[in-house]
């Protein structure tokens, strides 16, 4: 446990010692700013008054911002946590230290996901302005942050298991980026698929299963769907760590 | 505190270590020698458990670097080429760190950190950002990481590479005194730094061991090389030589009315400078150079690597 804290220390501060993290957060706020001042202008406009959906709604996973922004900064979180250390060297004095390849694996993932959660938390702001002017579902709030989170969780994942397959950060930036989106995608292939096979890829897809926090609800599949899949990668990347005394 | 039996490591279908066999004291200080892709780093990074072999029994202080891997590196201090670090940290945060994570806390690991950045002399550069630092300094503070939870055995692969004459000098003596009371593996291509610091030498070569002895034993022995300068012309000094039974292998050249040869004994019992000496006073000879040497390191060296 103790090397599990001094592992994701260090990890964590290499986000806020280097460009990454800062530039990471400015752009995800920038857009996700944007985006909320946007939907409150187009909201009020009186054609879309009756409309049942609010700001909150539509801002977790309802516009397609969401979602690319997410997959692009998960993706360049994620991007330096193995290839960097391959690169450079540094993964052999890491690996040569009395550490697991779990308590290593474990420390990135957290780490790069408290980042990702923590830069979630100044679009708190949003609610409580909108929350002065206007009538805020705040289950609706609640459970689109905890959606989100499990999503994040998912998705940094997914990075971390791509960046443990290179060296280099480019690379793991790109394919992460690109299997995101194709998980996100997975949706999609419900309409061009017999009925056998539609009913797996909706259980399957991401946002069929973000769709009832999105409405408010915080169910136990879309809980137990985000994750089992999250443990079930952050399982194969030990593995994929692991692989290493097997060459 | 090092075994290791029949090692073979293959890259595809190079064999980086083909089926070696050496072991290590307690105590003792070996130099681990070759020429570049002889299979030393190879060899120190299956030691340290970085990478596993393909066949063959390596322990560590008697665990398996295999199937004990954790316990290994718990006893071990390793210092890579090219010293990776973390561009980003504080030459103290680093060292901190790094102590944490091979298990020292609270007081004694601030004891241990003082006494590696003195030791190391960082104490001028503990709190720069180690991108800053020059490429001596990183070298010093790989060093200092791998000294800092004070194991066992220490494996340091070029550990004077890129320092300055004093700074080696410094390093040297460094690990020389470190060696006293643990165990120490080092590669290097510098053959001084052997002959210096090691007191066992190992010469591998494609992968190979092709030498493996203490330095007090190969010292002493060997072929010894002669070495005489007089003012006669070559043929005269080559034909006194001659009839010296002893004496094989004679090299001769004039230069400036001075003939140089160099020859050596079949027999390492009887010293031949005196013999040499009455054969030029008899002769009337000035004798400008008469001198005898061991083979030096670099020349088993040589001959065992060369290709």
């Amino acid at each position: 446990m103790r090397n599990f804290l001094t592992l994701y220390k260090r990890e964590l501060s290499s986000l806020y010692l280097t460009p990454t993290g800062y530039i990471v957060m400015c752009v995800f706020l920038a857009v996700l700013g944007w985006v909320f001042w946007l939907l409150v202008r187009v909201l009020n406009l009186p054609e879309n008054f009756k409309l049942e959906e609010g700001v909150f709604s539509i801002m977790f996973g309802g516009t397609f911002f969401y979602w690319i922004v997410l997959a692009g900064i998960s993706a360049a979180l994620t991007m330096r946590l193995f290839a960097e250390e391959r690169r450079s060297g540094t993964i052999e004095v890491l690996t040569t230290a009395p550490v697991t390849d779990i308590q290593v694996t474990l420390s990135k993932y957290f780490a790069s996901l408290s980042f990702l959660l923590l830069i979630w938390v100044p679009t708190i702001i949003y609610v409580i302005v909108l929350g002065q002017f206007a009538t805020v579902d705040y289950g609706v709030v609640f459970a689109g942050y905890v959606g989100t989170f499990l999503l994040c969780g998912l998705l940094t994942s997914v990075g971390l298991l791509i960046s443990s397959f290179t060296r280099s950060q480019f690379v793991s930036f790109i394919v992460s980026f690109v299997v995101i989106l194709m998980l996100f995608s997975l949706s999609f292939m419900q309409n061009i698929v017999t009925p056998f096979w539609r009913d797996l890829y909706r259980y399957a897809s991401i946002l069929e299963q973000f769709n009832d926090f999105r409405m408010g609800v915080i169910s136990s599949r879309g809980v137990v769907y985000f994750l089992s899949l999250s443990i079930f990668l952050l399982f194969c990347t030990i593995k994929s760590v692991e692989s290493r005394k097997w060459r | 505190m090092i075994k290791v039996e029949n090692l073979v490591k293959k890259y595809g279908s190079l064999t980086a270590v083909d089926n070696i066999s050496f072991s290590v004291a307690k105590g003792e200080i070996v130099g681990l020698l070759g020429p570049n892709g002889a299979g030393k780093s190879t060899t120190m990074k299956i030691l340290t458990c970085f990478m596993p072999a393909n066949s063959g029994n390596v322990e560590v202080a008697g665990y398996n670097v295999f199937s004990q891997s954790l316990e290994v590196r718990k006893h071990i201090g390793y210092m890579p080429e090219n010293v990776p670090l973390y561009p980003e940290m504080r030459v103290n945060e680093y060292l901190y760190y790094r102590g944490k994570l091979k298990g020292l806390r609270g007081n004694k690991l601030k004891e241990r950190l003082k006494k590696v950045i003195d030791s190391c002399q960082l104490s001028h550069q503990d709190s720069r950002i180690i991108e800053q630092l020059s490429k001596g300094n990183r070298q010093r503070i790989g060093l200092a990481d791998a000294l800092i939870s004070d194991p066992a055995l220490l494996v340091l692969d070029e550990p004077t590479i890129g320092l300055d004459p004093n700074q080696v000098i410094k390093v040297r003596d460094l690990i020389y005194q470190i060696g006293k009371d643990r165990t120490v593996i080092l590669s290097t291509h510098i053959l001084s730094e052997v002959e210096t610091v090691c007191e066992r030498a190992i010469i591998m070569n494609e992968g190979k061991i092709v030498f493996d002895d203490s330095m007090s034993s190969f010292i002493g022995s060997g072929e010894k090389s002669y070495v005489c300068e007089v003012n006669v012309p070559a043929s005269e000094l080559k034909e006194a030589l001659q009839k010296l039974p002893e004496v094989i292998n004679i090299e001769i050249s004039e230069a400036e009315n001075w003939a140089k040869a160099k020859f050596q004994s079949n027999n390492d019992a009887l010293d031949l400078r005196e013999s040499i000496y009455n054969i030029s006073r008899d002769n009337n000879w000035a004798l400008r150079t008469l001198d005898v040497k061991s083979p030096s390191l670099e020349e088993i060296f040589v001959s065992k690597t060369a290709r």
